[in-house]
């Protein structure tokens, strides 16, 4: 049960990359939704980390954040087929096509935060809500 | 006006990941190789640990620091080889982190070290996503755990550099399936290196007295050739 450990890594780096590009006025910056890759083999339990995440996130400016996972399938290189391939059972490192025992896992141990998504200024609502009215994202 | 998604694509542990770098910077510059060791509680790493400080020390200037939530037991028992030890108490943390190990370290001068032991908190899922900055990891797996540890723990087999089976004077006691452990070690983690040991009689514990006397061997030579090829850069800086 290490997930609070990791949900409050997660906010540090959140926290940290909001200062970095000045959004550092927690008012006008709440963070609506923060999306985070889980590999199946990161030993992470992704509802764990929920629950965690909600708990850890408390007088923070991810206070109102809701938590979304993407999980990563464990993947590993076959050295015979010579080619990426996703495992038919995570925990075994097997290529699921030719049968041969393969070397490494090429993904599913990430533990990542891809993106957040902000409020607007003055509607304390996600993006996805504001995108279905009709305005666009824009990038930095 | 201001963006509403905001790229980070940053690792959640990048902070741990930072400072296991800077540890492992430092271990390579003393020239000591550390080794980590963790395993489920009970499977015996303070036995092992204890008595491989004990066979290492006439040779080697040997350390260990030690993780555990509560209580200073381990250290002492640790202690009894002779060797300098230190207990890191987690309290409700369940795994070390780099941070943890680094201010452990301080007051320890590194370069009067040869080998440094770390013994991880008992448990085998949290530790596995915390680098501590360690040459080598060990994985403790005991006869009297069952054999399919590995398949129930993958991600810290996977972690590990070398799985050792412990207690194995109770491997009969125990109808320990032998074959079947090595098959789960080989399937979550293809071509790992096994030892079989038991602290207890002594089995087994030369060859991994060797195992881990040619990595130290192999460090200090690493490093003599280090220094040599930095003096060689200085010279022809002049």
């Amino acid at each position: 049960v290490h997930e609070l450990s990791i949900a409050q890594s997660l906010i540090e780096v959140v926290v940290e990359q909001l200062a970095l590009n000045g959004f550092e006025d927690d008012k006008s910056c709440a963070v609506a939704v923060v999306h985070a890759r889980i590999g199946v083999r990161s030993a992470v339990i992704p509802a764990a980390l929920q629950s965690a995440f909600s708990s850890a996130v408390r007088g923070t400016p991810l206070r109102r954040a809701r938590l979304c996972i993407e999980m990563v399938p464990a993947g590993g290189w076959c050295g015979t087929c010579e080619e990426e391939r996703v495992l038919e059972d995570p925990r075994k490192l097997r290529c699921p096509s030719c049968g041969e025992r393969m070397r490494r896992l090429t993904r599913g141990n990430e533990l990542e935060v891809s993106c957040v998504e902000l409020f607007d200024r003055d509607v304390e609502e996600p993006l996805h809500a504001a995108a279905n009215s009709g305005s666009t994202p824009a990038n930095s | 006006m201001q963006p509403r998604i905001l790229e980070v694509r940053q690792q959640i542990l990048k902070k741990n990941d930072t400072v296991a770098r800077e540890l492992r910077e430092r271990f390579r510059a003393a020239g000591v190789l550390v080794v980590s060791l963790v395993s489920s509680p009970g499977a015996g790493k303070t036995t092992f640990l204890t008595e491989t400080l004990r066979r290492l020390k006439s040779t080697f200037r040997v350390a260990a620091l030690v993780g555990d939530l509560a209580t200073e037991n381990d250290a002492k028992r640790l202690a009894q080889s002779g060797a300098p030890v230190r207990q890191i108490v987690t309290g409700t943390v369940c795994h070390l982190e780099a941070q943890m190990v680094s201010d452990a370290l301080l007051g320890w001068e590194l370069e009067a070290l040869d080998i440094l032991f770390i013994e991880n908190v008992g448990n085998l899922v949290c530790p596995s996503s915390y680098d501590l900055g360690e040459d080598l990891r060990l994985v403790l797996l005991s006869t009297t755990e069952g054999e399919d540890k590995p398949l129930k723990y993958p991600t810290i087999f996977n972690t590990a550099d070398l799985a050792v089976i412990t207690k194995m004077d109770m491997a009969g006691a125990a109808e320990f399936d032998r074959a079947a452990a090595h098959r789960n070690i080989d399937d979550v983690r293809p071509g790992m290196r096994v030892m079989e040991v038991s602290a207890r009689s002594g089995a087994g514990m030369d060859g991994w007295i060797d195992y881990v006397s040619g990595r130290r061997a192999a460090r200090a030579a690493n490093q003599e050739a280090g220094t040599g090829a930095l003096f060689a850069g200085a010279a022809c800086g002049l």
